[in-house]
């Protein structure tokens, strides 16, 4: 029982540790939760894989927030600059609507099985029976996490999301106002 | 004394189908960008983002447009292009602290609106599993002994699904308690002439069973047969609920006019456990002739609790005392019957034409898991009305069915063997030998399934379905159990029981609420 019992607590803890694993680093004023999106007063944060069709020509990595798409061309805010990029030289982009939730649920499942584990460890008589008392609700994290793949947290081109997609998630979904000092715009902290 | 590992069928479809809705539904962002000319109505909208052409954002908390007007209002945050706030006309709390921003519908760009779609519905459903979840392991942490359970379970098909039918000699906790058990398949429907049980141990428990034979009898369609505590089957008729039922609650005929899940059942006394209740019926228009009460019920966890305490009590002794029983030590053996003794079953009385109660029987059938019917044959009465008074210890006894029926005739089974017996993997286990042969009995484990097959004859007429088991089984100690070994609360319990009854009244007050439920939603044994 207590093999068994390692071999739970290893998963969870797999899951746990490496089910909401990012590949990027995002500002946090720029990774709301899903319930922030309506307060967010910015445009969502993209990472983009930049190069031209030329095999010689210069491919980047380029990360920032998304200020609007307008006339084939995408404005990015990042660190350092604001950057024009042509949307015909892009090769790929992620953009982050907002943190995923793939990794909570599983978590929720996780913890709300501790009790269950530890009743287990505490009664091996009855080790299984708490196992299986808690199964439902670990399931239930697990497959709610695995469920959220299929979320508009994250937009990918080339993929499910297309640059006309894109543009509501800019901070100007109108386009580039008149008169924009781009010296002035900054990230927001 | 039986437990169990079933999920009621209702519990295991409710997850499936929580589980099944939220699967295919992620956390989804959906966001909206309207045309404010589109906007000619009045309505008031919560959380709208106004982006204006050039480029400042009014994050507004609330939204009023209106049909007659080229201006829409609002209450929140005004940023400029370069997101720095101009103006605020809410606090932090959400507080109104100035003005209401008017903007002309010419300078607005776009409206946006964001909705989050099933992250409710999801956080709900999870709170509800996590906290049921969490509620009945803790439950069961504390009273590990109201959820993982004990004896012999015979399921079979009743038209539309596999249920329980039957449990065999619960009371039979020792080879020396060894007994036939007679249990009415009340809703078992074959639907040719193989007709199959499926055997089960669900329990920390061996179980040896020496016979499982089905008995058939043959009925007319009016009719019904039923068995008597002294194994008599008797053909009846003109079966007709009571007219009035009365128990200290107050009216509980609704619950005891048919043999379907809902039962007449009372709580425990708190100062003493063999506390006794009357329930009084009667019964108008009684027939002629012989008559017979038909009472269906099964027993609450009551002694399933008082059981397992027992063996906790006596802990690393348990086994010692066992045998001295089995080895013929008559006097522990009335020590440990008196316990059960003093607990009861169900008393029977009829009032005599003097109107005096008299005692006809006592139904004493173990078993807190499936209901069984039993038969009393009645004195002779020229009454029309028939008063009946049950007598038995609170919060003891589920009652399911109660009814008066006329005695037809006496009819003998035909007693039918099982043909064949398939172990849960499809192994013909010995079939020369298996539930055919008293002296080598089937042995099962926690966790064993078999299933048995019956060829029944040819019959012109209905008939009634009985199954005939015989055979005992042994609790197996739990760990957690010996934790609670203490040979002084042993010997008040199986020395002092009267005194012992009023000890543990209380304690057993604190978990028999739950009990029921949480025997039921316990799982499956798992088999290691």
């Amino acid at each position: 029982m207590l093999v068994r019992i390692k071999i739970f607590a290893g998963f969870f803890a797999f899951l746990i540790l490496f089910g909401g694993c990012r590949s990027a680093l995002i500002p946090t004023s720029y990774n709301p939760g899903p319930r922030e999106v309506a307060k967010s007063f910015t445009g969502c944060w993209i990472d983009i894989y930049y190069g031209s069709g030329d095999s010689t020509a210069i491919k980047f990595n380029l990360s920032g927030e998304l200020i609007a798409f307008q006339d084939d061309t995408a404005y990015i805010l990042t660190e350092i600059s604001f950057v024009p990029l042509a949307v015909k030289n892009i090769i790929s982009a992620k953009l982050h609507v907002f943190r995923p939730q793939g990794a909570i649920w599983p978590a929720f499942g996780f913890l709300s099985f501790i009790p269950n584990i530890v009743g287990g460890i505490a009664n091996s008589s009855f080790g299984g029976g708490f196992l299986l008392l808690g199964a439902p609700v670990f399931t239930y994290g697990v497959l709610s996490g695995l469920a959220e793949t299929s979320s508009n947290a994250t937009l990918k081109y080339p993929g499910k999301g297309s640059f006309d997609e894109f543009v509501k998630f800019a901070r100007f979904p109108q386009g580039l106002p008149a008169g924009l000092e781009a010296e002035k715009l900054h990230l927001i902290r | 004394m039986r437990q169990t590992k079933i999920i009621s069928g209702g519990f295991i479809l409710f997850l499936f189908v929580i589980i099944l809705m939220n699967c295919g539904c992620a956390t989804t962002l959906i966001r909206g960008m309207h045309d404010p000319h589109l906007i000619n109505s009045d309505t008031s909208l919560n959380n709208v983002k106004v982006h204006l052409k050039d480029g400042s954002l009014y994050l507004l908390r609330n939204l009023f447009t209106y049909e007659t007007s080229d201006t829409i209002e609002g209450y929140g945050v005004y940023y400029d292009k370069y997101r720095d706030i101009v103006k605020s006309n809410i606090n932090n709390s959400g507080l109104i602290i100035d003005t209401i921003f008017k903007i002309a519908l010419p300078e607005v760009a776009l409206l946006e609106v964001n909705n989050i779609k099933n992250l409710k519905g999801k956080t709900i459903a999870m709170t509800l599993i996590s906290v049921a979840s969490l509620g009945l392991t803790t439950y069961c942490l504390i009273n590990p002994k109201a959820c993982f359970g004990s004896c012999p379970t015979f399921y079979s098909w009743d038209g539309n699904d596999t249920t329980l039918m039957a449990e065999g000699f619960s009371s039979s906790i020792l080879s020396i308690y060894e007994k036939d058990d007679i249990d009415m398949l009340w809703s078992a429907c074959p639907t040719d002439k193989i007709f199959s049980l499926r055997l089960t141990n669900e329990a920390l428990e061996t179980h040896t069973i020496r016979s499982a034979n089905i008995l058939l009898l043959p009925r007319e369609s009016d009719s019904r047969v039923f068995a008597t505590e002294t194994g008599d089957f008797f053909q009846t008729s003109l079966i007709q609920s009571p007219a009035l039922c009365t128990a200290p609650e107050g009216d509980c005929l609704e619950k005891v006019c048919a043999m379907d899940k809902t039962e007449r059942y009372s709580e425990s006394d708190r100062n003493n456990l063999i506390s006794k209740e009357f329930i009084e019926i009667t019964f108008d228009n009684v027939p002629e002739g012989d008559l017979g009460f038909i009472i269906g019920c099964r027993q609450t966890l009551m002694t399933t609790y008082l059981f397992y305490q027992g063996l906790a009590y006596l802990g690393s002794s348990a086994g010692y005392f066992a045998s001295r029983i089995e080895s013929g030590d008559k006097s522990l053996q009335k020590r440990v019957d008196r316990v059960w003794e003093l607990l009861g079953g169900i008393e029977l009385f009829i009032r005599n034409s003097d109107g005096k109660w008299v005692k006809v029987t006592e139904i004493a059938e173990t078993g807190p898991i499936a209901s069984d019917i039993h038969l009393v044959r009645l004195p002779a009465t020229s009454s029309k009305e028939l008063n009946v008074r049950l007598r038995m210890t609170k919060g003891l006894w589920r009652i399911n069915y109660l009814a008066l029926g006329s005695l037809v005739k006496q009819v003998d089974p035909v007693i039918i063997e099982p043909s064949l017996v398939l172990s849960e993997n499809g192994m013909n286990t010995d079939a020369e030998c298996l539930l055919r042969d008293p002296q080598n009995p089937l042995i099962t484990l926690p966790g064993d399934v078999y299933d048995l097959f019956y060829s029944f004859p040819d019959f012109a007429d209905e008939y009634e379905i009985f199954l005939k088991s015989r055979g005992y089984y042994i609790e197996w100690m739990r760990e957690p159990w010996l934790r609670e070994e203490n040979h002084l609360k042993a010997a008040i319990f199986f020395g002092m029981p009267r005194l012992f009854m009023k000890m543990a009244a209380d304690d057993f007050k604190k978990t028999e609420p739950l009990m029921e439920e949480s025997f039921w939603n316990s799982k499956y044994v798992s088999k290691n």
